[in-house]
């Protein structure tokens, strides 16, 4: 089900710096590389899709959670297309509707030479390791993982706190993978990625994330921004995202670092 | 004419809850027995709240001159279900996810057997426990059932649509009946510190499933207006200090979580909205409704506006 067109303008502006930072990022490593085909995870509603292809020439395949749907009712994974208007000329996607945290990504090893996940494992509440094993599995030696995500330590979020601001994600109808689950500490996902075969080439703390209209967290995200905009590390680190670049260059393997994982033995093994 | 009931110390509790066995679980025996650690440290957790939630209970229920009717929902693993049982009459119904569900996974909708066992005497209780989605399915009970309905520490695990937990709890509620519930407050001083200090503070991915880990706290406010807009009077809000101080902590630590204890324990709103969990109880009051406050819900018309039949 295609997203409203209010929807998708909302959902552009509010990702417009994320998605403006990681195509500055792309740039810089397409000088060196040449890739040919690109995973792109979580991609619905496909604004970034779009503006992937509006820049680079790349074969872009997507993967996205079907919405409106319980993640026990998921079918096994389904192949569809998306047809994005990429300027006078029609590109077809193509997208496979899958569950991460359950389905292996159904691609050969190394069949990817760059995997994007962008604002993605923020929404799990599972098992991101799985979908970071089943991204190192795909991509071909040295390809690249771009990440991006909100800094669960950020300067934002302690004001936020402090001030009594809730900012955990509504309950949303579009269905429990439509919800931030989780927040994520920066040495968590450097912990999960590093231990699943990746090595991390840049790790970046940003002020991309967009502002709220209401007055008081507006105050407060601005407050939060200007302060971090110093460049001395213990407020670097708080800035709001973290951008991360990260290869597959280490052995494949399934990380569940302690404090993030609880009960690991119950977990499938991977395949 | 019958008297109050007492409630156990926080010591008798104790003592009470290391000699509770499961001595039969028809949904996740194995998984439950296999983690014993787990359940030690978890009852150590909630002990105190345990007696508290009593102690508003009695404030309802002050003498018990029948059994009283009970549904706990998502009770397992069973031990405030043994405290209650042993501190009144009453008949419990159970309701719990069998581990490793997906949320939304059909479920068998059907009761099963669990026997524990208390006390030094080693005294079995016998009631049944029931698999159901309490966010998605209708509760499998008659309306005006229950006079309590027990929400322990099971909001905050919801995926999706806590409403129609409250307005099934409604409807199985007899007039008059009651709803106590507890949560974490979202806006606990622990999670700030834990922020402030740069250590991550959320909840752990747990092998059980999404549904073990928790998915959405509350705070004192949402609490508050869910209630209010699922048709419900509240008789007792609160925001308590509840859980036990980490054994290992340093003492610096210790000298911090003091310092934070007495500024939690002022009488005022901005301390007691930030202590650690919240315990609601609550009188359905008019017809069962799935309300949808905007602060808790995205995009209310888009949820389930009539109770599945």
């Amino acid at each position: 089900m295609p997203a409203p067109d209010n929807i998708l303008a909302r959902y552009a502006a509010m990702y417009r710096l994320i998605h403006d930072s990681a195509l500055t990022f792309l740039q810089a490593w397409e000088r060196t590389q040449s890739p040919l085909r690109v995973l792109e995870i979580g991609a619905e509603p496909y604004v970034f899709t779009a503006r992937l292809l509006e820049t680079f020439d790349w074969d872009v395949h997507c993967v996205s959670v079907p919405p409106y749907i319980w993640p026990g009712e998921m079918p096994s994974p389904q192949y569809v297309c998306v047809d994005l208007q990429i300027h006078e000329r029609k590109r077809r996607v193509p997208v496979t509707l899958l569950n991460v945290e359950r389905d292996s990504l159904p691609y050969a090893d190394g069949y990817f030479d760059a995997a994007l996940c962008m604002d993605v494992v923020q929404y799990l509440g599972y098992h991101p390791t799985r979908m970071f094993y089943e991204l190192r599995r795909v991509l071909r030696p040295d390809g690249l993982l771009l990440l991006t995500m909100p800094n669960g330590l950020s300067l934002r979020r302690l004001l936020w706190l402090i001030g009594g601001i809730v900012d955990a994600d509504p309950f949303t109808a579009r269905g429990v993978y439509a919800r931030r689950q989780r927040s994520i500490a920066p040495q968590e996902i450097d912990a999960l990625i590093s231990g699943c075969g990746f090595r991390i080439k840049r790790f970046e703390f940003l002020n991309l994330a967009s502002l709220p209209d209401s007055p008081l967290p507006r105050l407060l995200a601005i407050a939060a921004q200007v302060i971090t905009s110093v460049a001395l590390p213990p407020l670097y680190r708080r800035r709001d995202y973290i951008v991360l670049l990260a290869t597959a260059s280490r052995p494949l393997q399934a990380a569940y670092p302690d404090g993030m994982y609880h009960q690991v033995r119950l977990y499938p093994p991977l395949t | 004419m019958k008297d109050v009931w007492t409630i156990f110390t926080p010591n008798q509790a104790l003592q009470f809850l290391d000699q509770v066995r499961i001595i039969e679980d028809g949904v996740d025996q194995e998984i439950r027995s296999s983690a014993p650690r787990e359940l030690s440290h978890y009852r150590l957790i909630h002990t105190r709240t345990w007696l508290r939630a009593l102690h508003v209970i009695r404030r309802v229920f002050p003498v018990i001159d029948r059994p009283l009717r009970v549904l706990e929902l998502g009770a397992s693993p069973y031990f405030f279900t043994a405290l209650l049982a042993h501190h009144i009459p009453c008949e419990i119904v159970a309701s719990t996810l069998p581990a490793l569900t997906w949320p939304g996974e059909p479920l068998d909708i059907r009761p099963y057997p669990v026997v524990l066992a208390y006390g030094r005497d080693q005294q079995r209780f016998h009631f049944q426990t029931w698999t159901f989605n309490i966010e998605k399915d209708p509760f499998p009970f008659a309306s005006a059932s229950f006079d309590l309905v027990l929400c322990m520490e099971v909001m905050e695990h919801l995926t999706y649509c806590p409403s129609h937990t409250l307005a099934e709890a409604h409807r199985v509620l007899r007039p008059g009946g009651k709803i106590l519930i507890t949560v974490p407050n979202y806006l606990r001083s622990q999670r700030i510190l834990q922020v402030a200090l740069g250590r991550p503070d959320d909840f752990p991915y747990v092998g059980t499933g999404i549904q073990g880990r928790h998915q959405r706290e509350l705070t004192y406010d949402e609490m508050k207006i869910l209630l209010e807009a699922c048709n419900y009077r509240i008789d007792y809000l609160d925001v308590e200090i509840v859980w036990p101080w980490e054994p290992a902590m340093t003492l610096p630590g210790r000298v911090l979580a003091a310092l934070l204890h007495g500024f939690l324990r002022l009488p005022i709103a901005y301390a007691r909205k930030r202590r650690e969990l919240i315990i609601a109880l609550a009188t359905p009051i008019g017809e069962p409704r799935l309300g949808y406050p905007s602060q808790l819900y995205d995009d209310p018309t888009a949820f389930p506006q009539r109770l599945p039949v």
